[in-house]
């Protein structure tokens, strides 16, 4: 589980040579496993999707493996919207998918002030999962339930919203900006995160992308009879000579057109 | 195709070495008689066939043949990991659809997709249940997708910009 970046570039020469094959569909199967290339790159996808959701979770204080739970939740539309071509919704999705994860650690700066005390002392902490939010002040308020009021937090504008309803009134303030802690994960760091994943969500998509287009192109081809010969071994599939050569008119239907 | 190649070239490419083509081919041969010797491969067709989804149920095959030889072979380069975890989608593919579990038809993009997904989520799993996971080397692997750039004239392009600019002019 390591060094998969570097690991994905290399090529065996002796894939597939090692004993005979057993199954009688393995050469099939083989053929489009190998042409489709996907299992390498859906592999590096994997790796900066659920690798960047766990590295979080564990800047965060989490453990690895709650990242990479919390990420898989918004897998499912990531994978559609790769598959429906609409791959522009895909980079939006995985970001989505990280910042669904546990965030805590994210402490309140100056201007979160409420009446009597302020913030900046008593830490912010947003589980997602859970749909709570502590350390917001007073003790009988550090614990607000969101199930009223859906919590919205975005790490790469740094905000959070949705604290309206059953906050201290200074969580107005808080809803709209939150500076994050120093020892904690940082605005930037998510944003870095953020990054990476689309840069992993568009090689993706664009491997995708150009397999559909390659397949449609394709097909195109084969609808109008461009290809000179088919699959099945080199029969000619448009004779041109014959299509173009004129025809000698022989009855009335001929002349007609009927 | 000339995104494809692209995307190859992005990816890039580099010759394993003579020990890892060596270590390669001890671990395939052995995972492949692994896979392939009465109880297990019954084993196989059963965890697959009882799991909720194909995808998972291949995975989960998978990735126990490929721990199993990874604890034989007492290590496993990541390289040769991945390739054999490659072959091996193959042979338990290719041994569904022969013992008729799935329909070669269903076997796409999609699946295979699924399937290195959740490989890749139960091998994180176990690496981090035995202590093992890394993250300074996960750190690397996420880098190292920060720097992978768009390349030129690779434009994510939805179905309708496909359709309004043509097919002959992507």
């Amino acid at each position: 589980m390591s060094g998969i970046a570097k690991s994905v570039k290399k090529v065996f020469k002796s894939v597939g040579k090692g004993i005979k094959k057993v199954a009688s569909s393995v050469a099939k199967v083989a053929r489009k496993v190998a042409k489709s290339k996907v299992f390498k790159v859906a592999l590096m996808g994997a790796a900066i999707y659920f690798g960047g959701a766990g590295l979080m979770s564990l800047s965060s204080g989490g453990t690895f493996m709650a990242g990479v739970s919390s990420a898989g939740t918004s897998l499912a539309s990531a994978g559609s919207s790769l598959l429906s071509g609409n791959f522009a919704a895909v980079g939006s999705n995985l970001s989505a998918g990280i910042q669904g994860t546990t965030v805590a650690a994210q402490t309140a700066g100056a201007g979160l002030t409420a009446g009597a005390g302020t913030f900046a002392a008593n830490p912010l902490s947003v589980n997602l999962a859970q749909g709570t939010v502590s350390g917001l002040g007073p003790a009988a308020q550090s614990t607000v339930s969101m199930a009223a009021n859906p919590l919205s937090v975005n790490l790469a504008q740094g905000s959070v919203s949705g604290l309206m309803s059953q906050a201290p009134a200074a969580a107005a303030t808080a809803a709209s900006s939150v500076a994050p802690a120093a020892a904690g994960m940082s605005v930037g760091k998510g944003l870095m995160y953020s990054a990476g994943i689309n840069a992993g969500a568009q090689a993706a998509g664009g491997y995708f992308n150009a397999r559909a287009q390659e397949e449609q192109a394709d097909s195109e081809r084969e609808r109008r009879g461009f290809n000179i010969s088919d699959k099945r071994g080199g029969d000619y599939r448009f004779d041109v000579q014959s299509a173009f050569r004129p025809q000698t008119p022989r009855t009335v239907n001929d002349f007609t057109g009927g | 195709m000339q995104d494809m190649d692209k995307i190859t070239q992005m990816v890039g490419s580099e010759d394993a070495s003579p020990e890892e083509e060596q270590q390669y081919q001890q671990a395939y041969e052995y995972a492949l008689q692994s896979l392939h010797t009465g109880e297990v491969s019954k084993n196989t067709v059963g965890r697959v066939a009882n799991a909720k989804s194909v995808a998972s149920g291949v995975a989960e095959a998978v990735f126990v043949i490929l721990r199993r030889t990874e604890v034989h072979m007492e290590a496993l380069d990541d390289a040769v990991k991945i390739q054999l975890g490659e072959d091996l989608v193959t042979e338990v593919l290719a041994l569904m659809v022969d013992s008729e579990r799935i329909p070669e038809g269903e076997i796409n993009d999609k699946l295979i997709e699924d399937i290195v997904t959740q490989l890749y989520t139960m091998y994180a799993k176990d690496a981090d249940e035995r202590g093992e996971l890394d993250p300074s080397k996960v750190q690397e692997d996420v880098d190292a997708g920060m720097q992978m750039q768009k390349p030129d004239g690779m434009s994510a392009m939805s179905n309708q910009e496909v359709s309004e600019r043509g097919l002959m002019n992507v």
